[in-house]
């Protein structure tokens, strides 16, 4: 149940420029695969073209190698859950997941013993007569979630579904919603512009950005080995540090793999204590160094103003070359060269 | 619990519709279907006759030999150097202008008055927009009684020592029944549009306004009217144009008399084309009146462009 | 400081008392006088409360004015232009709001027209159109000009662009056709919107005089402002029936108001946001 894109281009009427092009990606069946990218990245449009709810310029789309890319989205089997839930205002609870399940050539007594599996596997058979309005922001989830599983599609959709609930709700629905991908084992789409939810849910992470596929690995690989500036500076809390070589290349290092201090190998690099952030375990310090802001994580305090040394290990660099990509060949004299400032 | 999974993989295949239902389906996705009967009767009751208003103003349309005859400009030099045109021309300002103003001022003052959520204030918000729900051939019918030579007014007139008038009979005083009319139909409307607007206005300016120290006449003047004035420009220009076209009124009431002095511009047209048969004479008149109102409505859609305050 | 207080309440209470009594004592005075003898209703002192009711006035306006016969020919025409307008205007607002096309704006921009172009200027030459069709005095030449209303598809666009695009992509992918997602989900989502817009079609063809005036040369098809109208021409001797008109003009706004009472909130946000006059 593998869902490809091929070569999909995507230009709105109207525009000029198309948000997409040469657009390819292969969603391997029964992962849970997370688009992930700033807001205007176009991951939401990749997920929209899947569910047919916007249609591709020129490419096509398979899910099972059946070519789908014209089809209505009542006919491909896929279920998707909305930003806003996106529940019939105007119907109960068992009326908003009975009302999909009509449109299909299912009896009714099928109907109702689908819906009373997934009222009863969502939490909701007590508000089952209930109206949307009467439901908490987590129970309205629920029932969009429950609305789609009972179509036991071929594949999920979800467009940024946590981004309503505050924090508390949104931890709880996670761990919900990693439950039910191993119950029901079907494949997963899920968007979102927040890593957190990308690193530990998604079994695949596309990081997207400017209509590009940027990387598509495990979430462990996404963060080990980044494919290039751009992903490297996305993810992790904070992204990695990157300074300029003079000759357009770049090297990075993770926040929490640098130290204070000096030492023979390795990065080097001086500067002012700019702002101290306490994190409740360790401390978020940005330091300028004259070659742009670096931030450590660390449990060491300091104050502002204060001068101090940043060395980073040689296995804990990572080197991109001018046009942005990783790169791997180590350039161990040239870094020290740069880097070793006087602040 | 539950012993059999209902939703384990299958797949689910749509239903079939039948082919009735498919093919008003297909007309249902096409905009042009769901639009046109509109755009018909928007075309043959608004567009087309105004195109032929212009189109028979300069002509002369001889209904007894039944010929168009293109005169140019004629039947605008006509009415401009008619009698009973220019008296409707310049009774029709003067109640427009009358009626605006006093009209507006009394709206925005009343609608401050009123935009209290208390009882009182809303149960006379509701009773002073009445006259606009129900028939204008009742209010005309109980203000002919009440302005009759016996009726009410004249009595109140005479309370207080002044000697009756004839209202809306007399041609002195007609004209002015007409705006008294006018004006107490016009104001709930009015006042209701004031407080939505009044309503738009943020709490948190006051709030920021009372922490600047501003007094009451100094946030009103200075806060109040500045964000009011899109709502207030808005009924500056809808009641011009109800002023231009009232009709109703004027019809029921006086039928223009006596001696014209009631006589307003869509009146004039009415008589002149309806009962007259003056069909160039009246559609020179009617296009006379389309071109004031049209400046004016263009004006409101710029405005409302301009400062989109006003909902 | 408090007294200054008390003379505030006292003013705010006069000025609420007399716009009560300016706008109350029409209608008071329309009532009452609906229930007096000719005699009461011409008495130069006015008389304040009948001597005795006289119900019978309504009986006797009913009969004059033919109210059964006008009366009928209101309820066709206001039902019938509430029914076909809303069928012309729904599917033409449901476009407007919910689909892209190519002629979208010029035509919007006609549709939209009635509410730049007052009917002062356009009845003249539908007038003609009709007299031309024979359509004079028919209960078509009426319902099918009250098909179309600008301002309705106007409000009505409004109301279906305010329905969230996630819920009728929801229902697209729960498989459902357009006419279902229209008639499911949309309508159910604007109905009271549509009940609210049904509302002022009807009252505004209840009330219209000028149409009615305009298209109309004989009592085939006139309808109960004309003819409550006519009441006022009625003498007795020299004297007018003020009782009659009275009661005559009751009924005729009764239902009005009746709708207005149990409907009054709904009717004036419609006026408000409707912008119309």
């Amino acid at each position: 149940m593998a869902i490809i894109m091929k070569d999909i281009k995507k230009q709105y009427p109207g525009t000029h420029q198309p948000v997409m092009e040469h657009f390819n990606l292969t969603i391997q069946e029964g992962s849970f695969t997370v688009l992930l990218g700033p807001s205007g990245c176009g991951k939401t449009t990749v997920l929209r073209m899947i569910a047919g709810l916007e249609d591709v310029t020129a490419g096509s789309i398979y899910i099972d190698d059946k070519n789908i890319t014209n089809l209505d989205p009542g006919e491909r089997n896929i279920a998707m859950v909305f930003q806003n839930y996106a529940i019939y205002p105007h119907m109960t609870v068992r009326g908003n997941i009975e009302f999909g399940l009509k449109n299909y050539k299912i009896s009714k007594s099928e109907i109702a013993e689908r819906v009373n599996y997934v009222l009863s596997m969502c939490d909701l058979s007590e508000y089952a007569d209930r109206k949307p309005n009467q439901l908490s922001g987590g129970q309205r989830q629920r029932v969009a979630l429950a609305r789609a599983i009972s179509k036991s599609p071929k594949a999920f959709l979800m467009d940024e579904p946590l981004s309503n609930l505050d924090a508390k709700l949104r931890n709880q629905m996670r761990s919900e919603m990693i439950q039910l991908y191993n119950q029901l084992g079907c494949t997963f789409v899920y968007v979102t512009h927040d890593q957190t939810e990308a690193m530990t849910m998604g079994t695949d992470i596309v990081v997207m950005y400017n209509g590009k596929i940027q990387q598509h690995g495990s979430p462990e690989d996404i963060y080990n080995n980044p494919a290039n500036l751009f992903v490297a500076q996305f993810i992790g809390n904070p992204g990695m540090n990157t300074l300029q070589f003079s000759n357009g290349g770049f090297v990075g290092f993770r926040p929490r793999d640098a130290r204070f201090g000096e030492s023979e190998s390795g990065l080097n690099i001086k500067g002012n204590v700019l702002t101290c952030e306490f994190l409740g375990y360790d401390y978020n310090i940005t330091v300028n160094t004259g070659m742009g802001n670096v931030v450590i994580r660390t449990k060491d305090r300091k104050a502002v103003g204060d001068q101090v040394s940043i060395h980073a290990d040689q296995k804990d660099l990572f080197y991109f070359d001018k046009n942005q990509n990783r790169s791997t060949e180590i350039q161990t004299g040239e870094v020290v060269k740069v880097f070793h400032v006087d602040a | 619990m539950l012993t059999h999974n209902p939703i384990a993989f299958q797949k689910l295949e749509l239903r079939q519709r039948n082919k009735g239902y498919r093919l008003l389906n297909r007309l249902q996705k096409n905009p042009y279907v769901l639009v046109s009967p509109s755009v018909f009767f928007a075309l043959c009751f608004s567009v087309y006759p105004m195109l032929f208003c212009i189109y028979v103003s300069f002509h002369n349309w001889d209904l007894t030999r039944n010929t168009m005859e293109f005169v140019g400009l004629e039947n605008y030099r006509f009415i401009f150097t008619n009698e009973s045109f220019l008296k409707a021309l310049s009774n029709t300002l003067i109640f427009a202008l009358t009626t605006v103003l006093i009209g507006v001022i009394l709206k925005v003052l009343v609608g401050v008055f009123l935009n209290r959520n208390k009882f009182c204030h809303n149960l006379v918000q509701t009773i002073i927009f009445t006259p606009h729900i129900i028939s204008s051939v009742a209010i005309a019918v109980v203000f002919m009684y009440l302005m009759s030579t016996n009726g009410v007014f004249n009595y109140v007139l005479n309370f207080f020592g002044i000697d009756s008038i004839g209202w809306y009979q007399d041609p002195k005083t007609a004209l002015m029944s007409i705006i008294v009319v006018a004006i107490w139909q016009g104001l709930g409307y009015g006042v209701l549009i004031v407080i939505s607007g009044l309503k738009s206005i943020p709490d948190y300016i006051y709030e920021a306004a009372q922490l600047d120290k501003s007094s009451k006449t100094k946030t009103f003047f200075k806060i109040t009217v500045p964000l009011l004035s899109p709502t207030i420009f808005f009924l500056l220009v809808t009641s011009t144009v109800t002023a231009f076209t009232s009709f109703d009124v004027v019809k029921l009431m006086t039928n223009g008399g006596p001696m014209n002095s009631t006589s307003v511009l869509a009146f004039y047209i009415y008589q002149e084309g309806i009962s007259f048969l003056h069909y160039g004479r009246a559609m020179a008149a009617s296009v006379v009146l389309l071109v004031i109102t049209s400046v004016l409505s263009l004006l409101n859609f710029a405005m409302v462009g301009k400062k989109v305050h006003y909902q | 400081m408090k007294k200054r207080h008390l003379i505030v309440r006292i003013v705010e209470c006069i000025l609420l008392c007399t716009l009560f009594i300016i706008y109350v004592f029409p209608f008071y005075w329309m009532l009452i006088s609906s229930l007096k003898t000719t005699f009461e209703a011409i008495s130069v002192t006015p008389v304040w409360w009948p001597n005795k009711l006289m119900w019978h006035n309504y009986v006797d306006a009913w009969n004059q004015a033919n109210f059964l016969k006008y009366g009928m020919n209101s309820i066709i025409i206001s039902f019938g232009a509430v029914i076909l307008c809303l069928a012309s205007s729904v599917p033409c607002a449901y476009a407007f709001a919910r689909m892209e096309f190519r002629l979208k704006k010029p035509l919007f921009a006609i549709v939209l027209s009635d509410m730049l172009i007052p009917i002062q200027c356009t009845f003249l030459p539908i007038f003609i159109m009709y007299s031309k069709l024979g359509w004079l005095n028919t209960y078509r030449a009426l319902l099918i000009l009250f098909i179309y209303s600008g301002f309705t598809i106007f409000f009505l666009r409004n109301a279906f662009m305010q329905v969230n695009n996630e819920v009728l992509e929801a229902a697209r992918l729960d498989g459902a056709s357009e006419l279902s997602v229209m008639f499911r989900v949309i309508f159910p989502m604007v109905k009271p919107v549509i009940i609210t817009m049904a509302l002022l079609i009807f009252l505004m063809r209840w009330n219209d005089y000028f149409w009615n005036l305009a298209l109309t040369t004989n009592d085939a098809v006139r309808t109960l402002p004309q003819a409550v109208n006519a009441i006022t021409k009625v003498k007795d001797g020299f004297v007018t029936r003020w009782e009659l008109a009275m009661a005559g003009s009751t009924m005729l706004m009764a239902p009005m108001l009746i709708l207005y009472i149990f409907a009054n909130k709904k009717i004036k946000n419609a006026f408000v946001y409707s912008g119309i006059k």
